[in-house]
């Protein structure tokens, strides 16, 4: 059961209806997860901030843990780069409990990174980052030619494309080949 | 690239760049061709030649910008010029060319046009084609037909999606002297018509009833003839329009001004110079602001004004 379910019972007194002024709400905890990506470096983020992320959100939702359990848990993200995910839960924190800004013009510069970014994100499913992300690349390509977009785009030609799939798919026959050879070989 | 990830990037671009990108790859042009991302176009005017030798489309984007295209036939070849770039194309017909490209264009806008405008003696049929094609109705604000019969205004008019199609504009395309009288009967009886708000025409006479004209808030076209009953129509109806703005009617003779001055009583009139043949009138709207009647040679215009724009020792006729 996560935190925020704790404490409903149907057999639950009823609320007064005003509370009296000297009986504060106790605060809840603020409940924590962590993750980790390809580097396998553990962040530590609060329940507040991986809000932003439908996929986490829904792990979260799903899986029910404890503190300990988070701990010993972490989520492994091992198909993103440990800057880029560093990048993501500062971008979480900053943003945790707020309205996202209508721009956020603190995203990488460098095109690569933005692009691994924009991966990540997507992955992670953080809408309003992802929103800001592909409004940057698509900034990048704007009144360019279609030879100068596959240069900052960093996409292969329908030539380049096509001899990379010959090529994959010449090595998959040879490896297929050498596994029903190696497989007749073992039949003997 | 992810779809989800190429979806939110068609949103930035506009239809040039999305265009340009279907160039770049093979994975870029099936995305596009598949998910025919809006081109969020808010205008687009085309022009269809008489003589057969050019058609040129006018694109306007979102951020105003605007891009023309001419589509000219260079004996078996086809010219297409635009921002002072051109290309040629061997052996293809520059109609056949231009009516695949408005095709592909139309089938990109999902969003509303703000305009669409048709200048064309007659509709072609490949324009027909197009429009009849598309698996639902274009979204259009406004309509501007620039022809030459309510035939042609016809082909397209019953096309456009009702529930957007605010302002109907028809012009005469040809430059005539003396204005045709347009038979728009079978026109006012569509349903875009009743349902529009604003009506224009421009070059020729209409040759229906004003009743067929009392429901719009804005209002400009021609008559050949009217009467003091039209104009007292027009008045009773348009007082029991909350939206009305204002209505222009130019006309080429006015019936029994007699009658106009029984029905509405005395003109208040204005004795400077160059202002000698205007008659107004001032009818006061359930809302307190004030119908406007001006009626001067071969003009009428109904406007609704304020009550503190009534010039001093007007009388203002309260509506009953």
């Amino acid at each position: 059961m996560s935190s925020t379910e704790q404490g409903t019972s149907s057999a639950a007194p009823a609320e007064p209806t005003t509370a009296p002024e000297s009986a504060a709400a106790p605060e809840v905890p603020e409940s924590f997860y962590y993750v980790h990506g390809k580097d396998k470096v553990v962040h530590k983020v609060s329940a507040g901030a991986l809000q932003h992320s439908a996929l986490i959100h829904g792990m979260i939702s799903n899986l029910g843990y404890t503190e300990e359990q988070a701990k010993a848990n972490p989520f492994p993200f091992e198909n993103i780069d440990g800057d880029i995910l560093q990048m993501v839960v500062d971008w979480c924190n900053q943003h945790k409990g707020k309205p996202t800004p209508p721009e956020d013009t603190n995203l990488p510069k460098q095109k690569e990174k933005l692009f691994d970014l924009v991966l990540a994100v997507n992955y992670l499913e953080i809408k309003e980052l992802l929103t800001y992300c592909c409004k940057q690349v698509a900034m990048m390509v704007k009144g360019k030619s279609p030879e100068e977009i596959r240069e900052i785009w960093m996409i292969p030609t329908d030539a380049e494309d096509e001899a990379a799939e010959k090529e994959a798919k010449k090595r998959a026959g040879k490896e297929a080949a050498g596994e029903t050879a190696a497989a007749a070989g073992d039949a003997k | 690239m992810p779809e989800k990830v190429l979806n939110n990037l068609m949103n930035f671009l506009d239809f040039r760049e999305i265009l340009t990108l279907q160039k770049v790859s093979h994975i870029l042009r099936n995305h596009i061709n598949k998910t025919q991302p809006d081109f969020s176009i808010i205008l687009i005017s085309i022009h269809v030649d008489f003589n057969n030798q050019k058609n040129q489309i006018w694109l306007k984007t979102q951020d105003n910008e605007i891009l023309q295209v001419a589509y000219q036939k260079e004996g078996n070849d086809t010219k297409i010029s635009w921002d002072q770039k051109s290309k040629f194309l061997e052996d293809v017909n520059y109609s056949n060319i231009f009516f695949n490209d408005f095709s592909r264009i139309l089938d990109h806008q999902q969003s509303v046009l703000t305009e669409l405008k048709i200048a064309a003696h007659v509709i072609p049929e490949d324009l027909k084609k197009v429009l009849k094609s598309r698996k639902s109705p274009i979204k259009a604000n406004k309509l501007l037909m620039e022809t030459t019969h309510q035939s042609q205004v016809l082909e397209v008019l019953p096309l456009l999606d009702i529930d957007f199609l605010k302002e109907i504009g028809i012009y005469e395309i040809r430059q005539n002297t003396v204005q045709e009288l347009w038979k728009i009967d079978k026109i006012v009886e569509t349903d875009h018509w009743k349902s529009a708000e604003k009506f224009e025409s421009l070059g020729f006479h209409v040759d229906v009833s004003v009743e067929h004209f009392k429901h719009f808030s804005k209002g400009t076209w021609s008559v050949s003839t009217i009467s003091a009953e039209d104009l007292d129509f027009l008045k009773t109806s348009f007082l029991q329009l909350p939206t009305f703005k204002f209505c222009v009617i130019y006309y080429q003779i006015f019936e029994n001004l007699d009658q106009l001055l029984e029905l509405f009583g005395s003109p208040f009139m204005i004795y400077d110079l160059g202002k000698e043949n205007q008659k107004r009138w001032y009818f006061e709207f359930p809302d307190n602001s004030v119908l406007n009647i001006l009626l001067v040679p071969s003009m009428i215009f109904l406007t609704r004004i304020e009550k503190n724009e009534v010039p001093k020792g007007a009388d203002i006729i309260v509506f009953e």
